[in-house]
């Protein structure tokens, strides 16, 4: 029996299932609702106090990051429950008597949920350009520049996301509730651990290598540097009493130079 | 074809069994599997289907033991557990090309089998209607299509009219009664009008035991002289049911009709009556309780 048609089924059919559900959809628009709070600047990524112009690049990397950010979280909920839902529907007691072993089954789902955030992320991706366009400061449209930072900053994050909704699928303990809570509390401890780190290798969300390169070029452009790379939502700094209106000094930034070393980081 | 089950048990935790010392012998030919609810059943079909292993004994199909060789078995298989659910944002075809992905179909032949399928199950029509929107009876028909695409030599159906409406049951029976032919169909329901128009043989479990295995028209025999019905008023009915095991019992204009099995008459004015297979499923049914420790 060929290895990858029923692999390929098997993704294909759980993807279907799952991307025809209305919560699917609601999922899709909040990603479009991301992008529009980008591109009326009510959602700013910024390295202290400078941001870059508009270009392919500086859109499509703000939205790889907050993609990594908020799916590590949200889509852990969106993609979790497929094991359980073959449980319950039985359909896994048919798969059982099929020739397929475990392991395909389990990397047909991780291929699903895969899909499931490669979708959302070609949202926002067509938002990136969408956003691009709006805001005018360059509009000339770079598909490398659009596409790599999803491809190295928000797939390896969320392909490890995918993984773990998967894991805590297939362990009793984690099923349900428990699982849910558990991750929430794993996934604050990620947040607070990513924070401090500085090694690329274990970047998990792909801040570190975004935040190196600006880092770079900001020193080139203006001699400082030191600063962390931030995202501010305007709207909840100003509930917070913080001044949301600053003014932030433009740089050109031509995107992040991808070496080897830095693609086996990302894939590691 | 032979499906042997030899001297088979299954243990859930402790001293907790769920099977214990079943043998079996099948060939082709529609094999009803009945018993109460909690007798076996359906952790013998889920070792049958290579699902679970046996805890003891073991089960060969054509000479090979599928605890060690699955692959040959499940190449050979249909299935449909109890209960079956399905992707209701698909449509029947996709839902079927997928498992037909599964089970090993190229490509081309499935989607002729899927086309005849539907066809055959009189699905042809809703092929492109999300499987959401269909009734238990048509979702069930869809399972059986899914059991039956790699054209099985070994079909087994898990309760598969429990949910259905009157008519789907009957349409159902006779759909699995076509279906027989060159293949070992397993059957197993606690319903005994699933099997009685159309099993060719009856295996009846109890308490995890094989209590009976024979022919319907051998099971009748056993109990052709010990069904009765008599009338008796309805105040009493509560009492009868604590003598006898009843059968069935009919309200009429002068009291109700029961109906029970029993060696001797239960009553001066009960009558002899013609046996169906609900009495002789009754009758050892009744007799292996009788017979279980206290």
């Amino acid at each position: 029996m060929s290895y990858l048609r029923p692999l390929y089924h098997l993704a294909q059919a759980d993807f279907r299932e799952r991307a025809r559900r209305f919560s699917f959809l609601l999922t899709l628009a909040g990603g479009a609702y991301l992008a529009c709070e980008a591109i009326r600047g009510g959602l700013v990524l910024h390295y202290g106090p400078y941001c870059g112009r508009y270009n392919s690049a500086w859109v499509a990397t703000g939205m790889a990051c907050w993609a990594s950010f908020f799916l590590s979280l949200i889509g852990f909920y969106i993609v979790r429950g497929t094991v359980e839902h073959d449980r319950r529907t039985r359909v896994g007691e048919i798969l059982a008597t099929t020739p397929i072993g475990r392991l395909s089954y389990l990397l047909g789902k991780f291929l699903s949920n895969l899909s499931v955030f490669v979708c959302m992320l070609a949202v926002l991706a067509l938002g990136a350009v969408v956003m691009q366009w709006l805001r005018g400061e360059d509009m000339r449209v770079d598909p490398g520049a659009i596409l790599t930072p999803f491809l190295l900053v928000s797939i390896p994050c969320l392909a490890f996301v995918a993984a773990v909704a998967l894991l805590f699928d297939s362990l009793p303990l984690l099923a349900g509730a428990v699982g849910n809570t558990a991750y929430f509390f794993v996934w604050l401890w990620l947040v607070e651990r990513m924070d401090r780190l500085s090694s690329l290798r274990w970047d998990l969300f792909g801040k570190n290598v975004v935040a190196s390169s600006l880092a770079a070029s900001v020193q080139e452009q203006f001699g400082e540097g030191g600063y962390r790379l931030q995202t501010t939502i305007k709207s909840l700094a100003a509930a917070a009493g913080l001044q949301a209106s600053q003014e932030y000094i433009s740089f050109t930034w031509h995107g992040l130079h991808y070496t080897p070393g830095i693609v086996l980081d990302r894939l590691v | 074809m032979q499906l042997l089950i030899d001297h088979v048990g299954k243990r859930y935790r402790g001293d907790l069994w769920g099977l214990r010392d079943f043998t079996l012998d099948l060939g082709p030919g529609v094999v009803g599997l009945l018993g109460p609810n909690g007798a076996g059943k359906s952790t013998l079909m889920r070792m049958l289907a290579t699902i679970t292993r046996p805890t003891e004994g073991r089960i060969t199909w054509n000479g090979e033991d599928t605890a060690r060789k699955p692959d040959p078995l499940r190449e050979a298989l249909g299935y449909l557990p109890q209960e079956f659910g399905v992707y209701p944002n698909l449509t029947p075809v996709e839902f079927l090309e997928y498992l037909s992905a599964v089970k090993g179909l190229g490509a081309r032949r499935a989607r002729r089998r899927i086309a005849e399928l539907l066809d055959f199950l009189g699905l042809g029509s809703d092929r492109d209607r999300r499987l959401g929107g269909f009734s238990g009876g048509m979702k069930q028909r869809v399972g059986i299509a899914q059991a039956l695409l790699n054209d099985p030599q070994l079909l087994i159906v898990d309760e598969p009219t429990a949910g259905l409406d009157p008519e789907e049951r009957v349409r159902f029976r006779n759909l699995l009664s076509d279906l027989a032919g060159e293949r070992i169909v397993l059957l197993s329901t606690h319903i005994v009008s699933d099997v009685e128009a159309i099993a060719t043989r009856i295996a009846i479990l109890n308490r995890g035991h094989l209590v009976s295995d024979a022919t319907p028209e051998w099971l009748l025999s056993r109990v052709a002289d010990r069904v009765w019905e008599w009338v008796i008023p309805s105040e009493e009915l509560a009492a009868a049911r604590q003598r006898h095991v009843i059968g069935a019992a009919v309200r009429q204009s002068d009291g109700i009709r029961v109906r029970v099995v029993s060696d001797a008459p239960p009553a001066q004015s009960a009558q002899p009556t013609q046996a169906a297979l609900e009495d002789a499923y009754l009758y050892f049914i009744s007799a292996d309780r009788a017979e279980a420790p206290r």
